[in-house]
């Protein structure tokens, strides 16, 4: 049972990154085959492009550390941020418990008309 | 061959650093080295002679003093030119795609992009005018807390108007009357409270400092002109001996002038004694000696002379 962890990468770089081609790993770039941007998609091309995507639990993974990092190197990393990194991280977790205390106080919107 | 010896700087380490990196490099526990080895002023480096032969060119001299020196070279196997050389044949070789994957940019060197109300990103913003217009974002956020509000989305409790109060403080800080009044107000505080709480208790630590330093420099003058002080107490003492010994000596001529004066007296005395006594003697034995005759004929020769004088004197 432990040979199954033998062919798994756990820990290493993605398998499609080559130094001799991408140069030195950085953590916020995405190093898989380039595909179109999601702003630039019709509504129709969606669930296409959603299927091409890797969607297992170390693809989500890497999505989340690569939105991670590029966010730390535009907003946080930069000269002059002034904390702004901090303020949106904030944010960000004041949205979560948002929605973990969305039914906390749902008795009291019995409003009858709204 | 003398003629190309280059002076070549490598970091100073004594034997105790060299000890400690060497157990540091093989044990994962140690990991800051202690304060004594600290930077020194300048540098930690020595000047250390390396002999090269003719025709060594300045970059094979630079790539060299990155050698570690022989006793070194045991702490870490670590090879700086071999190094560098393999990354550059890896990274910077002929597959590298340069065009959609260039090389590393240090993100301090690059300037945060453009922000609007402190945390929203201006392309954000920017992307929003072309369907709502200028005010579509302040529409849509405004507006949209106001109506989950509404719809019982956002529940409002007996706090929620509190977050309401906030966004009206600092509209009305907006209006130019109460900002110009701020502009004025708040920087007059803090500069009060910097300089009561920071640059006062500096400038009285430094006051002080000084204060020393001139009074250490005062007892530092004061000690070197100690010696005159030492000069003059001998002089003094020396004064009052002086004066000891002339007293000593006018007493010593006084007491000797005073024998001397005694006897002089004495001999006087006695001489003048002996010249009362012998003239008292001599005309006490003429006197007895005189006979009324004489007498008689003395008188006579002295009134006869004075006939004489008186015929020749002038009155």
């Amino acid at each position: 049972m432990g040979n199954a962890l033998n062919n798994t990468n756990l820990g290493g770089f993605p398998k499609e990154y080559n130094p001799r081609i991408h140069g030195a790993y950085q953590a916020d770039r995405f190093y898989g085959t380039p595909d179109k941007p999601f702003s630039s998609l019709k509504v129709n091309e969606v669930f296409q492009w959603l299927n091409r995507r890797d969607m297992s639990l170390t693809g989500i993974a890497r999505f989340y550390s690569r939105k991670l990092y590029s966010h730390q190197r535009r907003y946080h990393l930069s000269a002059g941020s002034k904390g702004v990194g901090f303020v949106h991280f904030a944010l960000f977790f004041s949205f979560l418990g948002f929605i973990r205390a969305y039914k906390h106080d749902r008795h009291l919107d019995d409003g009858k008309y709204h | 061959d003398w003629s190309n010896v280059h002076y070549l700087t490598r970091p100073d380490l004594s034997q105790q650093e060299k000890q400690w990196f060497k157990e540091a490099y093989k044990s994962p526990y140690k990991l800051y080295p202690p304060e004594k080895f600290l930077l020194k002023r300048g540098g930690n480096v020595v000047v250390e002679y390396v002999r090269v032969p003719v025709g060594t060119t300045r970059r094979q001299m630079i790539e060299k003093s990155f050698e570690a020196p022989e006793d070194e070279k045991d702490i870490a196997p670590f090879d700086l030119k071999k190094q560098w050389a393999w990354a550059n044949k890896v990274l910077f070789g002929p597959q590298r795609d340069m065009k959609n994957y260039p090389s590393y940019v240090d993100p301090g060197t690059v300037p945060r992009p453009e922000i609007v109300h402190k945390f929203v990103p201006r392309s954000l913003f920017d992307a929003m005018v072309p369907y709502s217009g200028v005010t579509g974002f302040y529409v849509l956020s405004v507006g949209g807390v106001f109506a989950l509000v509404g719809k019982g989305v956002i529940v409002s409790t007996y706090a929620l108007s509190y977050f309401f109060y906030f966004g009206i403080a600092w509209a009305f800080t907006k209006l130019p009357p109460v900002r110009r009044f701020l502009d004025n107000r708040v920087p007059q505080l803090t500069n009060r409270l910097n300089e009561m709480y920071y640059v006062g208790p500096i400038q009285q630590k430094k006051d002080h400092i000084s204060a020393c330093i001139a009074a250490a420099q005062q007892t530092k003058d004061m000690i070197q002109q100690l010696p005159k002080l030492y000069d003059v107490q001998i002089e003094n003492v020396d004064l009052q001996l002086e004066n000891n010994y002339r007293d000593r000596l006018k007493q010593a001529f006084t007491e000797v002038k005073s024998r001397l004066d005694c006897q002089v007296a004495l001999a006087a005395t006695k001489a003048e004694l002996e010249k009362d006594y012998m003239i008292d003697w001599i005309t006490n034995q003429v006197v007895q000696n005189i006979t009324p005759d004489l007498e008689k004929k003395n008188i006579q020769s002295c009134l006869a002379q004075l006939q004489t004088l008186s015929k020749s004197a002038k009155i």
